[in-house]
């Protein structure tokens, strides 16, 4: 005869109700919080690909705020470019006027002036800063991109090339166009020039009193002809930076489609899935009630009540 | 011939007396751990060779001749056997899961990547004091979260060590017991006495011993049990004739994993609490010069870049941390503008940034935060592995104990069933005293 000891009958009752109280516990708390991950040792490899693709969720955050830092950036250029262009137009107006042979040395003189102010507005947007106070077109210099020096000549300061800004794996961007890669330009003569000292040469030329009507009209030609090549240098450059800021836009697009697959990832790897866990739930539910309601049953089923 | 039957009524209601007694006992200690039910051993009282002439009665009724213990020898050693594997996998699998969220709740898997990030929003402008502010606050989150991964680290260690060497004293405690109770069950020779609540004691004690570590016993024909520890070489930690050897404890100061010697030998143990405990603190020690290493190499690669480069000001960059290994790891700038992201001989105010980007490849080659998710992965598996281990062995302990219950525990129905009988049976004695006492009164009236 097997004895049914009464102490064992109440242990395994207890321990397979306890078993299956966990079980419903860890699967509600999975529909809770909406993570299929509790723990970490719930499953090792997912936790550990979880850890990966939020670690990449983060370093994307980078990405996204230096995408807007490169795209703040060379709009800027793009509009102090297109202030350039502007500049050198009006420029190209009074130059015209200069070259007309209709006009006197002192009229000249006036239109040199005219154009020496529009110089300085030149100098100065070349100077322009950025929206972190460093010169936009400097490069990764420090300080102003150019300086004037006692004899009124100007120096570029800044480096040879913009800096480069990475947008994420294996992307980058130049982030602007230093001064002279666009101020610098290959005259009509075939000789290397800079739009500021053609304008500074310019006004100095067409103000200087001992400058005779031809020679006036002689510069003011040659101007014409070297702030087209400007102008052209100029738009050259508004291109590139254009073409750049579409690049940053086709990134962003990239980087958006990128952050969704992996939050689809993320929710294949660590969510929950709300129907299976749903139904396992309720699942899990029924065996435990019939497990408590045969428990109390069972329980209540002793000689001893029968004795009086 | 009446006064026979007097005496014979009488030992049978004594006999029920007793049988009722241990039917008590066994409803009183139906949910104790550890106690084996009761049964009495009944025998007839007769004469064979009695003097008395023919026809006469030479039966003297029946007596209680001993008090049976309902226990399996080896169902015992099998629970105890499991119940060692259990509570050291029990031990193994709480203190893993100590370590996993020492290391995991310090957050410095997401303080690396913050770390990472920053350097890389200061690349968009590397002269930018809030951005360069940026990654010195997120070096010192992540400094801080490497010294509580140590700190959590140290104090689940000290916790295993301390309940190591609580569970050695209650070890010999449970040995200097066994040994008395040894003496005492030798020299118990009565068979009506209390032998059976000594066995339970006896019994109750190698339970313990078993939680603890993984023994081996050897049973004497008078009762009396030997516990040996280890395996290949066993060493008596009590032995029959009451004499014990002391369990030890060495913890070392390097890396506090514990050692055990017996007796002054050198013990290995692969069962109980104490075998779990070792095991936990080896994890520990290997999780901890990990987490180490991969702090120096962090501090490494940091400071090594730090003076090569130039910082705000255009002077040679200094280290950026100070210390050693997880615990001591501290962050020595005090101010952004110490950050050497541009190459070394810059001028002041440098934006240009090849050293920060020189820091970012070394730092993603040497892939620290690669290597702390290795090291969180080995660490959630080793729980994960160990639970599944331990799930099996609990189940196995589980059914060795309830299989042990079923043979040695109480079943209250049979109890109340003994009951029924044993009252029946004491009524009947009381009614045979009766009747052979009418036939005495009807013998005197005559």
């Amino acid at each position: 005869m097997t004895n049914v000891s009464t102490s064992a009958f109440y242990e395994s009752a207890i321990f397979n109700m306890t078993k299956l109280r966990e079980s419903t516990n860890k699967l509600q708390m999975q529909l809770s919080t909406s993570s299929k991950l509790t723990h970490s040792y719930d499953d090792p490899l997912a936790a550990a690909q979880m850890r990966a693709m939020q670690a990449a969720d983060t370093l994307s955050t980078a990405d996204t705020a230096n995408t807007n830092a490169a795209k703040t950036q060379l709009t800027q250029t793009d509009d102090t470019l297109s202030e350039f262009a502007t500049v050198v137009s009006q420029l190209q107006t009074l130059a015209t006027q200069a070259a007309n042979g209709t006009l006197n040395t002192s009229d000249r003189a006036a239109l040199g002036t005219q154009i020496a102010s529009y110089y300085q507005n030149l100098v100065s947007l070349a100077n322009t800063k950025d929206s972190s106070g460093n010169a936009l077109f400097g490069g990764q210099g420090n300080g102003d991109a150019y300086t004037t020096d006692a004899s009124g000549n100007l120096t570029y300061n800044g480096t040879a090339s913009a800096s480069t800004l990475a947008l994420g794996p294996g992307l980058s961007v130049t982030t602007g166009v230093t001064g002279p890669e666009f101020l610098n330009f290959t005259g009509a003569d075939g000789t290397a020039k800079n739009l500021l000292s053609v304008v500074k040469n310019l006004a100095a030329t067409l103000k200087d009193p001992s400058t005779t009507s031809a020679a006036g009209i002689a510069a003011a030609q040659s101007g014409m002809k070297d702030l087209n090549a400007g102008l052209e240098s100029i738009s050259t450059s508004q291109t590139i930076v254009g073409a750049r800021v579409a690049w940053i836009n086709t990134t962003s697009t990239m980087q958006t489609q990128i952050a969704t697959q992996r939050s689809t990832n993320e929710a294949s790897t660590g969510g929950t899935d709300y129907a299976a866990t749903a139904a396992l739930l309720s699942q899990q539910m029924t065996v435990l009630s019939a497990a408590q309601a045969s428990f109390m049953k069972v329980a209540n089923l002793s000689l001893m009540t029968y004795l009086n | 011939m009446s006064s026979d039957m007097i005496s014979i009524a009488a030992s049978g209601a004594k006999a029920a007396r007793a049988a009722l007694d241990i039917t008590a006992q066994n409803i009183a200690n139906a949910s104790t751990e550890g106690y084996v039910r009761r049964t009495v051993n009944l025998s007839e009282m007769s004469a064979v060779d009695s003097r008395a002439s023919f026809g006469d009665v030479s039966q003297f009724g029946v007596r209680v001749t001993g008090i049976i213990r309902n226990a399996d020898a080896f169902l015992q050693t099998e629970v105890r056997r499991t119940n060692s594997d259990v509570s050291r996998a029990n031990t193994l699998v709480s203190g893993l899961t100590n370590i996993n969220d020492a290391v995991e709740n310090s957050g410095v898997f997401s303080s690396i990547t913050n770390y990472q990030t920053a350097l890389s929003k200061l690349t968009a402008s590397p002269t930018d004091s809030s951005l360069r502010a940026n990654v010195v606050e997120a070096a010192r989150t992540m400094a801080q979260s490497f010294n509580v991964a140590h700190a959590s680290l140290a104090s689940a260690q000290s916790g295993q060590q301390e309940n190591a060497s609580a569970g050695v004293a209650q070890m010999n405690d449970l040995a200097a017991n066994l040994a008395q109770l040894n003496l005492r069950i030798s020299s118990d020779t009565d068979p009506q006495n209390n032998r059976a609540t000594l066995l339970d004691q006896r019994d109750s004690i190698l339970q313990q011993m078993s939680t603890l570590g993984d023994i081996k016993t050897t049973f004497s024909d008078n009762h009396t049990v030997k516990v040996t520890m280890g395996g290949a070489s066993p060493i008596t930690l009590a032995d029959t004739d009451g004499t014990t050897n002391t369990l030890a404890m060495a913890t070392s100061a390097s890396d506090g994993t514990i050692s055990f010697t017996l007796g002054g030998s050198a013990l290995s143990l692969s069962g109980g609490s104490l075998a779990g405990q070792q095991q936990v603190l080896t994890s520990a020690a290997t999780a901890n010069t990990t987490l180490n290493g991969i702090a120096d190499a962090l501090m490494s690669a940091v400071n090594t870049n730090q003076t090569s480069g130039a910082d705000l000001t255009g002077a040679t960059g200094t280290a950026m941390f100070s210390g050693s290994g997880a615990g001591g790891m501290t962050l020595a700038l005090t101010s952004g503008s110490q950050l050497a992201t541009a190459p070394s001989g810059s001028a002041a105010k440098s934006q240009i940034a090849t050293n920060l980007t020189s820091l970012q490849s070394s730092l993603s080659s040497v892939d620290i935060a690669g290597q702390m998710n290795d090291l969180m992965f080995s660490l959630s598996s080793a729980v994960a592995g160990n639970t599944t281990t331990r799930d099996a062995l609990q189940s196995i302990a589980s059914n060795a104990k309830t299989t042990l219950a079923t043979q040695a525990g109480v079943d209250l129905d049979t109890e109340t069933a003994n009951l029924v009988r044993y009252q029946q049976a004491f009524q009947a004695s009381g009614k045979v005293i009766q009747v052979s006492s009418t036939l005495f009164d009807q013998l005197l009236r005559l």
